[in-house]
Parts: C-alpha cells; sequence; structure tokens
C-alpha cells in the first residue's frame, strides 16, 4: 500500500495477524508476498488476483 | 440466544469461572473474615485474570501450544495453592458489625443514591466499551496485535521482536495484557475483540469493590466508601471507549492494589499484606513498564515509612522484587529490546542545555493539557486540603505523585518532541492514577484506623 497512513499499517497488522505486515516502500523480506492494491508493477509475478488488486511477488523474489 | 449476546455470554462465563479460582487463590492473600470481603471479591478477579495469563505465558514460554485444558488445569492448580496456603484468619474490626455511630439522616438517604451511582457509572462503561470492537489506535498496534497474534500462532513470533517488522507495537512493552487476551480466547476457543471487551468493565468493577472494601476496612464510613467508588466509576477519561482494549484501565487496577496492599503492609494491617503486595508488584510489572518504577517508587516509600530494618527490607522485596522478575523473564524469554521512543542519550553533561529546554517544554505542554481538566484538579486539591493528614494517605499519594512526575518529564526525552509524547500520552496514563488518587483523597475524610488493626499480624513472626 503505497502512501499509506501508520493507522493503515495498524489496522492491516491486526487483522492479518499472525501474519506480519510491512508497508511500500519498505523492502519485501524474503520469503514474503505482497498485497498490491490495482495493477501490480512492470516485472512483478501475480501469485493471485484478489478484488481490487493481486497478491504478487517482485522480481527476482521466491 | 446467538450474535453478541451469545458471545457476551461466553466472555462472561469465563470471567466467572476465573473469579471463581481466583477466589480460591485469594485464600493466599487474604485472611477469613466478611471485613476483607469486598476486597477479597476484586481481588479474586484480578488474581484469576493474572493466573490465566501466567498459565499462556509458561506455556509459550516452554514451546507447548496453549489449550483451554491447559488453561483451565493451570488456573485451578493456583487454586488449589492458595486453598493450600491460607493466610491465618485475623480477628479485629468489622466495619459491616459495628454499628455506624450518629448516621444522619443525609447520609442514611445518600448511601442507595452512591449504590445507584456506582451502577450508572458502570453501566455507562459497559455501554462505551461494548457499543463496537475495541478500535483504539494503540489495540490495534500494540495489546490486540500481540494478543490476537499470540492466540493465533500458540507461539510469540520471531517478527514481533524484529523492530524492521514490528517497531511500532513496541517488542519492550511488557506481554501481561496479551498473554491475558491470548487466555480468554484461548478459553473461549476463538479471538472475538467485541465480546472481549467485557473483560475492561469487569476490571472497573474489580477496582471499585477493592476500592470501596479497602476504604472501609480503614475506617471510612459507607457514605464516604461508596461515594469514593461513585466518583471513580464515573470517571470518564479513565472509563472510556478510546481507553478500552489498552493496558491503562488494567494498570490503574494494578496500582490500586499496589498501593493499598503497600499501606496495609507497613502498617502491619493483616498476615497477608505482604503476599498481596507481592502479587500486586507482579501485576503493575506485567502491565506496563513504568509498573516496575512504581514498584521501585513503591520500595522506596516503604524504606521511608517502616521503621523496623527487618520489615523495611522484607517489605521493600515484596514491593519491587516480583516486579523485576516479571522484566526480567521478559528480557530472558524474548531478549533484549530498547527503549526507541526515548532519547536517553540526553543525559550526558554535553546536553545538559537542550535537555532543560524540553524538560521546560514538557511541564508547559503538561501544563496546557491538564488546563481544560481544572474542575477535577481543583475538586481533588480542596478535597485533599480540607481533609485530615493521614500515613497511609501520604503514602498513596506519593505514589501519585512519583508517577505524575514521571509521565510529565518523561516526554522530555522523546524523539519525537516533548509536544507529541505528552499530547498522546498524558492524559491517558495520568487518567490511570484515578483510583489511587480516589483512595488518598478518600481516607483523609475517614476516621481513625490504627485502632482497627489486631496488635501482631507480623506475617511469621
Amino acid at each position: 500500500m503505497a502512501n499509506a497512513s501508520e493507522p493503515a499499517l495498524h489496522v492491516a497488522a491486526y487483522e492479518l495477524a499472525p501474519n506480519p505486515v510491512r508497508l511500500a516502500p519498505a523492502p519485501l523480506p524474503s520469503g514474503w508476498i505482497a498485497a498490491v492494491y490495482g495493477t501490480p508493477p512492470d516485472g512483478w509475478t501475480v501469485v493471485r488476483t484478489l478484488p481490487g488488486g493481486v497478491l504478487a511477488l517482485p522480481p527476482g523474489a521466491r | 440466544m446467538s450474535g453478541l449476546p451469545a458471545s457476551l455470554a461466553a466472555v462472561l462465563a469465563v470471567l466467572l469461572v476465573l473469579a471463581a479460582a481466583g477466589a480460591a487463590a485469594a485464600r493466599a492473600l487474604f485472611p477469613s473474615g466478611r471485613r476483607f470481603a469486598a476486597e477479597r471479591a476484586g481481588w479474586s478477579l484480578a488474581a484469576g485474570l493474572a493466573g490465566a495469563a501466567l498459565v499462556e505465558g509458561a506455556c509459550l514460554t516452554g514451546g507447548a501450544a496453549p489449550s483451554r485444558w491447559i488453561v483451565l488445569g493451570g488456573v485451578v492448580l493456583l487454586a488449589a495453592l492458595g486453598i493450600a496456603r491460607p493466610v491465618p484468619s485475623a480477628p479485629g474490626f468489622d466495619p459491616r458489625t459495628t454499628p455506624p455511630a450518629g448516621v444522619s439522616r443525609f447520609a442514611a438517604a445518600w448511601l442507595p443514591a452512591a449504590g445507584a451511582l456506582v451502577g450508572i457509572g458502570v453501566a455507562l462503561y459497559a455501554l462505551r466499551a461494548l457499543t463496537e470492537p475495541m478500535w483504539a489506535n494503540d489495540y490495534l498496534a500494540i495489546w490486540g496485535l500481540k494478543g490476537r497474534t499470540l492466540f493465533a500462532s500458540g507461539a510469540y513470533p520471531a517478527w514481533l521482536r524484529d523492530p524492521a517488522v514490528s517497531r511500532f507495537s513496541h517488542p519492550e512493552y511488557p506481554l501481561g495484557l496479551p498473554l491475558l487476551y491470548a487466555a480468554v480466547a484461548t478459553l473461549l476457543g476463538r479471538w472475538d475483540d467485541h465480546a472481549g471487551a467485557l473483560l475492561f468493565p469487569a476490571i472497573q468493577c474489580g477496582t471499585l469493590l477493592v476500592l470501596a472494601g479497602w476504604l472501609r476496612r480503614r475506617g471510612a464510613s459507607r457514605e464516604i466508601a461508596w461515594s469514593a467508588a461513585a466518583i471513580l466509576a464515573l470517571f470518564e477519561p479513565l472509563y472510556s471507549g478510546f481507553l478500552t482494549g489498552m493496558a491503562d484501565v488494567p494498570l490503574s487496577a494494578a496500582l490500586l492494589l499496589f498501593g493499598t496492599a503497600l499501606s496495609d503492609a507497613v502498617d502491619d494491617a493483616d498476615a497477608g499484606a505482604i503476599r498481596r503486595l507481592a502479587a500486586a508488584s507482579v501485576f503493575a510489572g506485567a502491565l506496563k513498564n513504568e509498573g516496575l518504577f512504581l514498584a521501585a517508587a513503591g520500595a522506596i516509600l516503604a524504606f521511608a515509612a517502616e521503621p523496623s530494618r527487618g520489615r523495611r527490607v522484607r517489605i521493600g522485596a515484596a514491593a519491587f522484587v516480583p516486579a523485576l522478575a516479571v522484566a526480567g523473564w521478559h528480557r530472558a524469554a524474548l531478549g533484549p529490546a530498547t527503549l526507541g521512543d526515548f532519547d536517553f542519550g540526553l543525559l550526558a553533561p554535553a546536553r545538559w542545555g537542550e535537555l532543560a529546554a524540553r524538560l521546560f517544554e514538557a511541564i508547559g505542554a503538561a501544563a496546557t493539557l491538564a488546563a481544560p481538566a481544572w474542575p477535577i484538579l481543583l475538586c481533588a486539591a480542596v478535597l485533599l486540603g480540607a481533609g485530615r493528614r493521614r500515613p497511609d494517605s501520604l503514602r498513596l499519594l506519593g505514589l501519585v505523585a512519583a508517577a505524575a512526575a514521571a509521565y510529565v518529564l518523561l516526554p522530555a526525552f522523546a524523539v519525537r518532541g516533548p509536544l507529541w509524547l505528552a499530547s498522546t500520552t498524558l492524559p491517558r496514563t495520568t487518567g490511570a492514577l484515578a483510583p489511587l488518587a480516589a483512595a488518598a483523597i478518600a481516607l483523609r475524610w475517614s476516621g481513625e484506623t490504627r485502632s482497627n488493626f489486631p496488635a501482631g499480624n507480623n506475617e511469621g513472626t
């Protein structure tokens, strides 16, 4: 989530617990998957399409 | 029954089971006798909740996945320990059987009104707490997040200690409240952040029972004791929807338990006082970092107030060592964590000028924030000034003053600036001192107490 507010991070972290959450533009740690609103950046691998966005991996991630 | 009513009934059942187990455990904290009944009821809830959190924490530390039966079994074991190690019963003043001297017609009429106000205060707080799921930012970011993670993962995952991922959730905060949330969820069998808020009005009820019961035992009339409880019950800055889910309401209860037990220990009021002090020290240290600071302040107060060297050491140790042990467990189990919000490099002599400016800014911010509360502060000052000077009241006021001073001055060290920290924390942190302050003020309007205590209640001597 680009330009998300701090409270948005807190809500996302709470709702997705026990899975950890980070907000863009923080780098995605190894083994993580990104929830992207809208279309992912070029070069990203879409893992699953969701309403309003996708789950995706950045280039080079496994 | 379905939906929220069913969920509330399930949470209520969990709380009643824990309070029942806590009642048995509280036999190790209080002598038998009706004069302790109200306090014992409040402590029973605290003991039951703490026991469940303790078992949950023991499971997580030991690598065992907590289950309903393990938590229940652990709580029953704690209850059995309470039954096995009861405090000897103490004869003495019983406020319920002592005929009131010269009760005025006004006082007789006021008592039911005070009771009704207590009920209204509890009902209003229940409405504030239960209208919607717990929503405060710090509940989502810190207390609820950790509780939900502990419950859902059956462990304390490494990412909760990784500042790169979870700095916002403060890995350095004690885990007492998250463990309690996880324990209640374990007993319920699911995470419920709406009905689970019932915990907070329950803690309010326990606080009010301890306040009124302790004041009665200290010589307060029924009217004074229940008036203090009524005023506290209606104290919205503490019992608010915003604070529901955060650690301030539980800490306010723990501080009342700590202060009253400390005063009882110094006065050698009964044989369970030192045990209660040690238990309250655990509660305070497990809830927030300032619990450790206040435990230290309590130990210092005990050293100043207690003339006997042996008892001084014993009371001071009971006040401080349990909270220190909780902090030690936290560090050993989870690793060291820095207080990232604070820059204590300001204590270096080269930065004293900057520190002085920040202290002025912090004090100014506190004065600005306190200004709208002037009617409350004025009432408290008048009631304090017009009441009688008593040592037990002074001890509680000493704790309140130590905490208030820390809350006012600590923002001077805030990385994001004194104004930011003061404005985001000061109203709620100082609000959590209300039960302790209510006890201290009401005592000054109460009768003599020393004669109420039977001589020779020196535990173990």
